[in-house]
Parts: structure tokens; sequence; C-alpha cells
């Protein structure tokens, strides 16, 4: 009898166990397969993203690529008609017993747009951007802009050697360009300041004293605001709009150092 | 000696570990959640009342079938909660509608007043559990974007729901056989018990935990 029962027992018991099992069985299953849905959504995110870099990547390559043809047609093409405008012009005014004032302006005022042109041709040269040094260019920018005496740029750098490679640089210069731009379209500031401060990351501080907008409903709605968001996306960086009504504007870009080579 | 008896019982051991992990989550914002804590209260408040008052011991199957109606009505609530889809609540409603017939059936027929784990509305309430249950999983496993289910306190509720009632079924399906069997101090169905138990509200206080975790 007392081995009838202990018959039964081990019975139920493996039958039990065996139920136990086919449960556990269906829960690991359900974490199996969620596991594995779970990496296949990990590896499609990882490819959009990278999809969308390269997407970015390309698209600023053509951009650049568009710059330098630009470069070369101006300094080809306009460049010389200007020269040869330039030297007619010398030659008319060496013929003339009386030359006017005004043809010895116009030469003057023509020798100015050959040399703006050159300057701006060599800003657009591919090799050129090959050995692009950001705080050089920005110095460049800052005067060109302080020239026309409406709004004043002052830079400030915590270091001259930045880490970023050229292309990154030109990225970056390419952001402050746009949000000079802006500043100088829209914000009606007197007061531009730049300061780049190269600590355990790279962060940029645009401010200005103009007019300043809402950020709640004008991030990512202006082109130039949604340009700016791209190209630091591109780098692997962040920006941040400071901004209210008659307070001016902050622009934040946050760079981690080295974290994407372009 | 009786005292003891309760609280150490196996499974008044596992329900007090989930009263405890059901009091501390209740301790926060945890919305919803709070009805937990109000459940095993009464659970553990059902069990101690049938143990320690002899009329009620005497009518235990009655009152264990009572708080049939409670145990039935909070998960379908949980499932009606934690099932996301318009044709698995329809579905639910139409297995709850179903559970009420059998449980009408029992009553009309007497069944609570001579056992309660035998009849047809514990048994139903297994199959309904158990396959609402497989819904639930199944509306895991198509959920569109990322999921964690270890993470998630609906899938340990759901966990510990299933593991007990289908294991619980079948050893129930055996119970002529398990009565028969001599009583060696523990018998086999309370150390049987003891361990799905420990399973049941292992899972729900992990459930508990996780989502104390996330309100915090």
């Amino acid at each position: 009898m007392a081995k009838n029962s202990d018959t039964v027992i081990q019975t139920i018991i493996i039958i039990c166990c065996f139920f136990t099992l086919v449960a556990g069985f269906l829960v690991s299953f359900v974490l199996y397969f969620s596991k594995r849905k779970n990496k296949f959504y990990q590896e499609k995110k990882e490819m959009e993203a990278l999809f969308a870099h390269e997407l970015l990547k390309m698209q600023f390559e053509t951009r650049e690529e568009a710059l330098n043809q630009m470069g070369e047609e101006l300094h080809d093409h306009i460049g010389q008609l200007l020269s040869s405008t330039k030297m007619l012009l010398g030659i008319t005014e060496r013929t003339l017993p009386q030359p006017p004032e005004t043809l010895h302006t116009a030469q003057e005022t023509l020798a100015q747009a050959i040399q703006d042109i050159r300057a701006l041709s060599r800003s657009l040269n591919r090799e050129w951007l090959d050995q692009f040094d950001l705080i050089e260019n920005l110095e460049i920018e800052a005067a060109r802009i302080n020239a026309g005496q409406i709004t004043r740029v002052t830079l400030h750098f915590s270091s001259r050697e930045l880490s970023p490679d050229a292309n990154t640089q030109i990225i970056l210069f390419r952001i402050i360009q746009e949000a000079l731009q802006n500043i100088i379209r829209h914000a009606e500031a007197s007061q531009v300041s730049i300061e780049i401060n190269t600590g355990a990351e790279l962060q940029i501080h645009i401010t200005d004293n103009g007019k300043g907008f809402n950020t709640a409903s004008a991030t990512g709605s202006g082109a130039g605001l949604l340009n700016i968001r791209r190209r630091a996306q591109l780098l692997g960086g962040s920006v941040q709009f400071i901004s209210s009504p008659q307070q001016g504007c902050q622009v934040i870009i946050t760079l981690p150092h080295q974290k994407k080579q372009l | 000696m009786a005292i003891t008896n309760f609280l150490f019982n196996p499974t008044t051991l596992a329900e007090l570990t989930a009263f405890i992990a059901a009091c501390i989550m209740s301790t926060g914002k945890v919305g919803w959640w709070q009805n937990f804590f109000f459940y095993l209260l009464i659970t553990l408040s059902v069990e101690t009342c049938v143990h320690y008052i002899p009329f009620l011991h005497a009518n235990r199957y009655i009152v264990f079938g009572l708080f049939m109606i409670v145990q039935a009505g909070f998960f379908s609530l949980l499932f009606l909660k934690f099932l996301s889809t318009r044709s698995s609540k329809q579905m639910l409603f139409f297995g709850m509608a179903i559970f009420v017939l059998i449980y009408i059936y029992d009553v009309s027929k007497g069944s609570f007043t001579k056992d309660y784990y035998g009849t047809l509305a514990r048994k139903g309430l297994s199959v309904y559990i158990v396959l609402f249950s497989c819904i639930y999983y199944r509306q895991l496993l198509r959920h569109a974007g990322e999921i964690s289910p270890l993470r998630e306190p609906a899938f340990w509720v759901v966990t510990g729901l299933f593991f007990n009632y289908f294991v619980t079924f079948v050893i129930f399906q055996m119970r002529d056989r398990l009565l028969l069997l001599p009583d060696k101090g523990l018998h086999i169905v309370t150390i049987l018990m003891g361990v799905l138990n420990w399973i049941f509200y292992g899972c729900w206080a992990t459930a508990f935990t996780w989502r104390k975790i996330q309100t915090r």
C-alpha cells in the first residue's frame, strides 16, 4: 500500500513538473521572442541613424562640391571678365586727355570687386577647405561684418588649437555663418559675441543683444534654425536656443570631441 | 501552535510576502495598482477568518466560493487593463459571461456546500485565466516596437496567474487520487500548492517592485 502511494506521488510530481515546464517553456518563448524582436528593432534603429547620417553627409558633400564649382566659376569666368573690364577702363583712362573722376572711382571699385571675388573664390576652393582653420576664418568673417559698422562681432577663444578635423571645422563654420546671417537679417542686434570653449566637449556660444524670439514657436520652423540643427546633428552634437522677445538670443552648440568624423 | 501552523504555512508566507511588497509599492503614486493592496488584504483576511473562526471553517467551501467572485472580478479587471485591443476586450466580456453562467450552475447545484476546488466554476476560472494569459502573451509578441517583458509589471502579474492556474488545474484534475494518499505530516497537495503559491506571489512581488521602481 505504502509502495503504491509512493508511486502515485512520484507520478503526480512528474506530471506537475511536466506542466510547470510547459508553462515555463511558453513564458521562455515569449521572453526569447521579445529579445529577438528588441534586437531587430535596435538594429533597425541603428541602420536608420546610419542612413540619416550618410544622407546628411552626402547633402553636405554635394553642397560643398557645388560651392567649389561656384568658386572656380567665379575665379575663372567672372574674375577674368572683371579683370578685362578693369584693363579696358585703364586703357580708356589713358587715352582721354582729362579723364573724369568717376572713371577713376569706377576703376577702384572694380579693383575692390576683383579682390573680393578672389577672396570668395578662395574660400570656396576644395584644396583650401582641406586646410580649413575655424578660428582664422571666424576672424575674417568677423572683420567682414564689423566693416559694415552695423553689427559688432567679438570673438573669445579658450584655445586657438581645435581638435576637430578640417571637415568638422567647416561644418561648424557654416553653422556659425548661418547663425550670424540670422542675426544680421532678423535680430537687429548691435553686438554679437562668439565664444569657443574647448573642454571635455567643444562648446560654442553665439550671443546677441537683438530683439530675440519665442523659442517655443520658432524652434524647428525656420529654415535657418533647422539648418543649424541638422548640421550639428551631422556632427553628433546638439544645439540649444535660449531666447525670448526683446531679450536677445543665445545659441549653444555642443559637440563631443572626436565623436563623429566626416 | 495553531497560530504558528497558519503563519508558517508556505501559502500564507507567500501571500504575506506579496502583501508586504504591495504595501511598499502603495507608498508611491502607483495609481490603479493600489488595488492590489486591497485585493491581497481581502485574500489574507478571508484565509485568516476561515482558519480561526470555527463557523467559517465549517463552511469554508461556501466562503471560498463567495471569494471566487472577488477573484474572478479582480482578475477580469486586470486583463481589461492589460489587454489593449478591442477584440480581446470583447472576448474577455464573453469569457466573463460564460464564467458567470457556470458559477450560477454550480450554485444552483449546491456544489460549494461540498467542495471548492473540484467545482466546475473553479475549473472554468482556471481555463479563463490561462486563455487570457495566452492572449496577453500574444499581444506582447505582436507589440510594435521595443519592449522588455522582464521589466513590465503586467508581464509578472500575468505570468504568476498563468503558472498558478495552469498547474493547479492539472493538480485538481487528479484530486480524487491525491486525497486517497496518506497524510505523512505534510500532505503532497499542501507541498505542491505551497510551491505554486510561492511562484505566483513571487511573480506578483516582482511586479510590485518593478511598478515601484517605474513610479519612483
